[in-house]
């Protein structure tokens, strides 16, 4: 499952690359050009994301996945203000922590706005995903993006 | 879909018919009217609005086939002890009692007082509990009366807190800031016809809470596209900029409202996930245009 969303992803991102490609070939302003070519900076970020994404391997736990598993992710460690940096805002993607593990949600639907039922990306949100979500599976369809150094 | 029952369009249809078998036996003259209590506790009135601007069936026919509405402060003509002893009196009958608007609690409920009773203020507080106590149903109406909601809302100084954690048994919920017309029509007509209605872990009736807005939006082939608006205005998903549509369990795409003219999102504004847990504060910011995209104005644009 992790899979797929991963390449639905990858595909979307793909889409909105095209389309930064021509917006910015058709618009003679500097300003919105400028722009065009954050976003497409932002989106081919987050391609390389998904790709690396999609080279990880995992299996699917109820406590989520652990760093151990893959040696790619252990080998991506963030400190509390690295993680801090993606909260979502200014162009950067949504990260949060849970268990250690540093899980990528910008584009996770319950994450409007870089936000989930007042929590915030780019924080340590261990206590609180197990006072509402400790009998729920999430974890495993998350896309993991490292650990957190303290976690 | 494998089960009809989750099926938002089957249950869409079924509420539309459970209504129109509640009025049709009305009609009959084989719909067992039974008493309603309506209480404004702290709250805005809003669902009372609401409802008087339903339609098929409207507010006329449920106050006159469906209901003896026993007591409502904005609309019922007695005033004062007269319309306090109505209200106290309904207790020596059945009724179902409507709540809407959440319960101030602190300073022993003296926030919002409703009427005077022995001489004494009346309090919101005393009053659900007085009637909470002999209704044969109890609907909390509206997501202050579920859930706190705006009333409830940080630092909540009077204290408010929902229905059930007042009255101490179970409620059925119906959220929404303000509840949907039919919600309440539709839970209505389904008591009185064939009881209570299947209810989700949180009380609300799953005929019309049983899906999110997202699974059923218009704008939903954006988002799984990855389209997605950089401000308001803009024809495709608003999940970036802040839209709490995948969060919340409401019919709105396809009921909508104003009987069924328009929904948030179809009037280019995000869903800010009124009749969910958490509004409004766990549901802010309703719209951002701060986010992992650069949008239009910022400062890199």
């Amino acid at each position: 499952m992790r899979f797929m969303s991963e390449a639905e992803r990858i595909h979307g991102l793909r889409s909105e690359i095209e389309h930064s490609i021509e917006l910015i070939k058709r618009d003679r302003n500097i300003r919105s050009r400028r722009r065009h070519l954050d976003k497409l900076r932002s989106d081919v970020n987050a391609l390389c994301e998904a790709c690396r994404g999609l080279l990880r391997y995992a299996e699917p736990s109820d406590a989520g996945y652990s760093p151990a598993d893959s040696p790619e992710i252990s080998q991506r460690t963030f400190t509390r203000a690295e993680l801090a940096q993606y909260d979502g805002k200014s162009g950067n993607p949504a990260y949060v922590a849970v268990g250690g593990v540093v899980y990528d949600v910008t584009d996770n639907a319950a994450w409007a706005a870089a936000t989930h039922f007042g929590l915030s990306a780019g924080n340590d949100l261990t206590s609180q995903y197990s006072s509402c979500h400790a009998s729920q599976q999430i974890l495993r369809n998350l896309t993991v993006v490292g650990s957190l150094a303290d976690g | 879909m494998d089960n009809a029952s989750n099926c938002i369009e089957f249950s869409s249809k079924l509420a539309h018919g459970l209504v129109e078998k509640a009025c049709e036996t009305a009609r009959k003259g084989e719909l067992k009217k039974t008493d309603l209590v309506w209480l404004e506790l702290t709250g805005c009135s809003g669902n009372i609005i609401s409802l008087l601007d339903g339609g098929d069936p409207d507010f006329r026919f449920l106050a006159t086939r469906m209901v003896n509405m026993v007591y409502e402060n904005s609309l019922m003509a007695k005033q004062g002890g007269p319309a306090i002893e109505q209200l106290l009196g309904a207790r020596g009958n059945e009724y179902i009692l409507a709540v809407e608007g959440a319960v101030a609690t602190r300073n022993d409920g003296l926030y919002n007082i409703i009427g005077t009773y022995e001489g004494r203020p009346l309090t919101a507080y005393r009053a659900v509990r007085l009637l909470g106590e002999k209704a044969s149903l109890i609907l909390a109406v509206g997501t202050c009366a579920t859930d706190g909601g705006i009333s409830a809302a940080a630092p909540n100084p009077a204290g408010c807190v929902s229905v059930r954690e007042v009255v101490g048994r179970s409620v059925i919920n119906l959220p929404g800031c303000p509840c949907h017309p039919d919600w309440f029509l539709g839970t209505l007509a389904h008591i009185l016809l064939y009881g209570e209605p299947e209810l989700d872990d949180t009380g609300r009736p799953v005929l019309f809470y049983g899906i999110k807005i997202h699974d059923r939006c218009s704008r939903r082939s954006f988002f799984d596209k990855g389209i997605f608006a950089e401000k308001l205005g803009d024809p495709t998903c608003m999940f970036k900029i802040g839209c709490r549509g995948p969060v919340t369990y409401t019919d709105c795409p396809i009921r909508k409202w104003n009987r069924r003219v328009n929904w948030p999102v179809q009037d280019n504004t995000p869903c800010i996930g009124c009749a969910q847990s958490g509004f409004p504060g766990g549901m802010e910011p309703f719209v951002s245009y701060d986010t992992t995209r650069t949008v239009a104005g910022s400062e890199n644009g």
